[in-house]
């Protein structure tokens, strides 16, 4: 009898031990296009701000909520989607006086570390845009999680700074015109693999 | 928009320059007059077109991974060269023939170079053309300025024998001045319908361009002597050619409009005509630049009409979900 129930408890303990030894898998997400968006602003003369955004774009995204650090985000921009409901001036912005989307089509952000922060995480990373990379920092508030529209649901939302001339976007000629610092806005919503 | 004070300074700078430079090599070396004359307009243009674009903000950058950094940095320096090889080449008329031909084969090319139509930017097959049409559109490039180029240096070199009272054989080097008046004019053309076509910055260095040739021109009459000007001429087509291509390909310039430009340069040549041709030579001179403002202002008005239509139009890129992409996600 003794003998018989050696067998399962042994498995069950080893099965206790080799779990508590493996660290929580990270989540990783696929984001929906519908719920995601990149837009930002720019002073035109100091006197208001333009808006636009980017219509096609991918992140993808990893959470583990027991180790901050395994958790990454990746974004990748199409430049030619820029879109600030003008034709004209989309078709300006996607020539070599600002992001040259011939020569540089993606605008790309990876992160290098993530810590965890009140609600949310601080990412630090590189991005590149028009053949230029720079380090950026920002935080991203959200993370709660919801059962929805088929599965595991979470989000996040981003606001972040970065200055034009740091990535050579527009040429000398518009510092007058347009502002230096360009704020961007990013949402994104991601169901679970 | 851009400053026109800034832009009428380069153009000055960029004349200044070019009339500077032909005069030094004219005083350096004063004969023969043939050599430093060729030299130095190839050289004016050359220097006063990168001291115009240096003026308007438009300093290149090097490694040189744009369109205009290419331009500045590799292919002006690349045809600069080539015409000065010309000039001491002598008559070595088929050595200055091939350097051109490798000029005309490679402009395309270079201002192109790493881009999203020659090149996977944005991972394996994601570049615009294939080899196919890549072949095609690159022979067909180089063709269209082998074909100009050559049109109107076989035009300076017969209207130069014409006009001087010089031993043919020097005569056939000079270049009378209307041809490269009406290059600068078309220059000028082209530049402001690059500028209306989406790329200010490309569009704004056909100014300066065209301000170099004509300060060369403009020089060579302070000198009262006949221009040797195949060099300048060969350096403003080539620029002419460059400010073309980049409009086209990196900014909204239409096809139809940049081939009425290039190519409208080729009725320089109806004044050479039977009947035509028994004009005197100024009258002649006057119908060219006339000519081929014709094309000039046609590209211009259509590229204008094209802008305000443009200007008043929201992004058709601009895609909303359907509700249909709202009901399927997810499932």
């Amino acid at each position: 009898m003794h003998k018989r129930l050696l067998g399962p408890v042994v498995a069950c303990l080893f099965f206790a031990v080799f779990a508590a030894a493996v660290p929580a898998r990270a989540d990783n997400y696929v984001v929906d296009p519908i719920h995601s968006s990149v837009y930002f602003k720019i002073s035109h003369f100091g006197l208001t701000h333009v808006f636009g955004r980017f219509n096609e774009f991918s992140v993808s995204f990893t959470i583990d909520p027991d180790d901050p650090g395994k958790c990454s985000f990746a974004l990748t921009i199409k430049a030619e989607t820029v879109d600030t409901n003008n034709s004209k001036r989309d078709g300006h912005l996607r020539s070599p006086d600002f992001f040259n989307v011939k020569q540089f089509p993606a605008i790309a952000f990876k992160s290098t570390g993530v810590k965890a922060i009140k609600d949310g995480y601080e990412v630090t990373g590189d991005l590149t845009t028009h053949g230029a990379t720079k380090p950026v920092k920002f935080e991203v508030l959200g993370g709660r999680k919801a059962q929805v529209m088929g599965g595991v649901r979470t989000g996040f939302t981003t606001e972040l700074s970065v200055k034009r001339s740091d990535f050579g976007v527009g040429t000398e000629q518009f510092a007058n015109a347009l502002g230096d610092e360009v704020r961007i806005a990013i949402g994104f919503e991601g169901t679970k693999k | 928009m851009p400053d026109p004070i800034l832009i009428l300074q380069a153009m000055a700078a960029a004349a200044l320059t070019a009339a500077a430079v032909l005069l030094l090599c004219v005083w350096l070396r004063r004969r023969p007059r043939a050599q430093p004359m060729s030299a130095g307009s190839a050289l004016g243009v050359g220097l006063g077109f990168f001291a115009g674009c240096w003026s308007l903000g438009l300093r290149p950058h090097w490694p040189a991974l744009e369109d205009r950094d290419r331009l500045l940095l590799i292919l002006l320096p690349i045809v600069v060269g080539v015409e000065l090889v010309a000039v001491f080449a002598g008559r070595s008329r088929w050595l200055t023939g091939l350097l051109r031909l490798l000029v005309a084969a490679g402009a395309a090319p270079v201002l192109l170079y790493n881009t999203s139509y020659l090149t996977d930017l944005a991972g394996p097959g994601t570049r615009e053309w294939t080899p196919a049409q890549t072949r095609m559109n690159l022979t067909g490039m180089a063709a269209a300025l082998a074909g100009v180029w050559t049109a109107l240096t076989l035009l300076a070199r017969r209207t130069g024998l014409h006009a001087n009272l010089l031993p043919a054989a020097e005569a056939d080097r000079t270049t009378e001045r209307s041809i490269p008046l009406a290059v600068a004019l078309v220059l000028a053309g082209a530049g402001v319908t690059v500028m209306l076509s989406g790329y200010a910055s490309g569009g704004e260095m056909g100014l300066p361009l065209a301000a170099a040739l004509a300060g060369v021109v403009g020089a060579s009459l302070a000198l009262r002597k006949p221009f040797y000007g195949e060099g300048a001429l060969s350096v403003a087509v080539v620029g002419l050619f460059a400010l073309l291509v980049m409009g086209r390909f990196f900014g909204q310039l239409a096809t139809g409009h940049a081939a009425l430009l290039f190519l409208g340069l080729l009725l320089c040549w109806l004044p050479e005509l039977p009947y035509v041709r028994r004009l005197g030579p100024r009258l002649r001179g006057f119908a060219r630049v006339v000519l081929v403002a014709v094309p000039v202002a046609v590209a211009l008005t259509l590229a204008q009409q094209k802008f305000v239509e443009e200007s008043s139009r929201t992004s058709p890129g601009a895609q909303e979900p359907s509700i249909q992409d709202y009901m399927n996600f997810g499932k």
